[in-house]
């Protein structure tokens, strides 16, 4: 009997942390998608190359509604692309193979680092936007 | 071994970068006031000709000691500036700009002006005692086909009547889509047939063309920007931007430390007809050998068609962006100078997440027309943070080198339009 209450209490402190787990490892996640295929090019600090690869900071493209920044994702965009009055010609590879929520991270870590403060985008949003690409080819 | 060698190399590099660390790491604390933010082998000394000029590109210093900038993005809707020293302080008292276009390349030559955009390379006449030209400018070569990235169209002369003009890869590897993990090279590479190679032109006939005109004189170059004429030797020399992102298209042959390292920049001795190996090939400086990109079927090892690629006269450690290339001719600087190789390192990008590297101007002595030692950091402290942690970072980023008419070396920044001249008076 005293090792089923200990039990119960082990479970449901397990049940009341693992959402916060989820929220953390989902945050860590963000930033560990950004690390293996956006940081090479935009940078740790999200500030680019100059003349090649636009900045992920202080840009409406970034900040605004997310819709055009998921199409950006799925899509892809070539250069040359006048960011903040600067031109970057490099191009930007379809990133479609990232799913829908890594997508969803990715951007809500973008959005909410390096003194960016824009809201988080929802994997309903990315499913949509994939969806709106799909049916538009 | 290999492994030992890349941690080794910043060690080796570190007794040449540390003479500029130790003024930028102490920015208020103890410089000379007309401290120029760069640092200089002893014996030398540099000062600021202008700064905030534009985003520059290449220079050109004409006979007289004008100057020519040019400028990457417009700047009060003008492409190139030009600069005249009044009173012999060899500080800029008059600044003009001119032209309509945005200008990559530029070299004066018999008295003309000749200056590139992204498509096309012109030449006007300088007129005698004029900073700027009244006349209109003729084009020279043109037909290049419009092309994102590597867009620069840099080029050089021989004094015998030829122009060669860079026209580099429209990709990193030939892929399509580019940068994508998964693709694999096209093959043949379509590219080759208008990209990533030299074409050679009349310096003085108008209105040529690439395909119709144009002489294809080496191809399997990714880009060079970085091309110069060798007088001593009369041969055509370019450093190579090497390929990119080896760890992240091909995360399961390369790690990021590989990649960082690898491909190496290569200086190219160039010939008529070579081939130089982009997009199949790429050059491993640790192993010394041409070997098959992975977008064609590489393994980190396999050789395969790369055997009949032309290999490199010296490998730079990878990324650096080589951006421009000088031989030096004058008799101002010491005697182990004359003739060697100045290269302008833009510095690096995609050596993240590992610092970056570059950013500064080395020398490398030339014997019989070959490189007889090692590089050494010449000008240093560019960058004006140590490390560079991301390229946005830089203050200043070497770009174009220019020879004055009395030896000393010009040198142009990306970032601002800062303008150095650097000069030897024997003083320690």
């Amino acid at each position: 009997m005293k090792n089923f209450i200990i039990l119960i209490f082990i479970l449901s402190f397990y049940l009341l942390t693992s959402g916060k787990n989820y929220q953390v490892s989902a945050n860590i996640s963000g930033a560990e998608i950004y690390k293996k295929h956006c940081l090479v090019c935009h940078q740790a600090d999200g500030s680019g190359v100059p003349g090649m690869f636009p900045p992920l900071v202080r840009t409406n493209r970034v900040l605004g509604p997310p819709d055009s920044l998921i199409r950006v994702i799925i899509s892809g965009i070539s250069g040359p692309l006048t960011v903040n009055g600067n031109d970057y010609e490099q191009v930007m590879p379809a990133m479609n193979y990232l799913t829908d929520s890594e997508i969803a991270s990715v951007l809500t870590f973008i959005r909410s680092s390096w003194g960016n403060k824009a809201a988080a985008v929802p994997v309903k949003d990315v499913k949509r936007v994939r969806f709106q690409t799909r049916t538009s080819h | 071994m290999n492994y030992l060698k890349i941690l080794l190399l910043p060690l080796l590099l570190l007794p040449l970068v540390t003479p500029g660390a130790c003024v930028i790491k102490n920015p208020d604390n103890g410089n000379p006031p007309d401290d120029t933010g760069i640092t200089v082998p002893p014996g030398f000394s540099s000062l600021i000709v202008a700064d905030n000029l534009g985003q520059g590109r290449h220079i050109a210093v004409g006979e007289n000691g004008d100057i020519y900038l040019a400028l990457r993005t417009l700047k009060n809707g003008k492409g190139i500036v030009g600069l005249r020293d009044k009173n012999g302080d060899y500080r800029a008292d008059s600044i003009i700009y001119f032209g309509s276009t945005i200008t990559t390349g530029i070299e004066i030559m018999n008295n003309y002006l000749y200056f590139s955009n992204y498509s096309e390379v012109y030449r006007v006449p300088l007129s005698p005692g004029k900073l700027i030209t009244e006349s209109n400018p003729i084009l020279i070569a043109g037909g290049f086909p419009a092309q994102n990235p590597h867009r620069d169209k840099t080029f050089t002369l021989d004094g015998a009547g030829n122009i060669y003009v860079n026209v580099g890869a429209p990709s990193n590897a030939c892929t399509s889509p580019d940068r994508t993990p998964g693709t694999s090279g096209l093959d043949p590479c379509p590219q080759l047939e208008r990209h990533a190679g030299i074409w050679r032109f009349s310096d003085n006939k108008p209105g040529q063309d690439q395909v119709a005109d144009g002489h294809h004189y080496a191809s399997g170059i990714r880009n060079s920007i970085a091309i110069a004429w060798n007088k001593s030797n009369n041969k055509l020399y370019v450093v190579q931007h090497g390929r990119d992102q080896l760890s992240q298209l091909y995360p399961n042959l390369y790690t990021d430390q590989e990649s960082a390292e690898l491909p190496a920049e290569e200086f190219f001795l160039i010939e008529d007809g070579g081939f130089y190996g982009w997009p199949y090939c790429y050059y491993d400086q640790f192993k010394k050998q041409k070997l098959l990109a992975p977008e064609y079927g590489g393994n980190k090892s396999a050789i395969g068609r790369c055997a009949d690629a032309i290999n490199p006269i010296m490998a730079f450690p990878g990324h650096l962006a080589p951006n421009d290339l000088l031989f030096y001719t004058g008799t101002m600087f010491p005697a182990k100078y004359r003739d060697g190789a100045f290269i302008a390192f833009h510095g690096s990008w995609n050596r993240a997440p590992l610092a970056q590297e570059g950013y500064y101007v080395v020398f490398v002595p030339f014997k019989n027309g070959l490189p007889s030692g090692e590089m050494e950091v010449f000008a240093d402290g560019f960058a004006g943070v140590d490390p560079v942690s991301s390229p946005g970072n830089a203050k200043h980023r070497p770009m174009g080198l220019a020879q004055g008419p009395d030896g000393s070396l010009y040198v142009s920044d990306s970032v601002e339009g800062t303008i150095w001249r650097i000069s030897y008076d024997g003083k320690l």
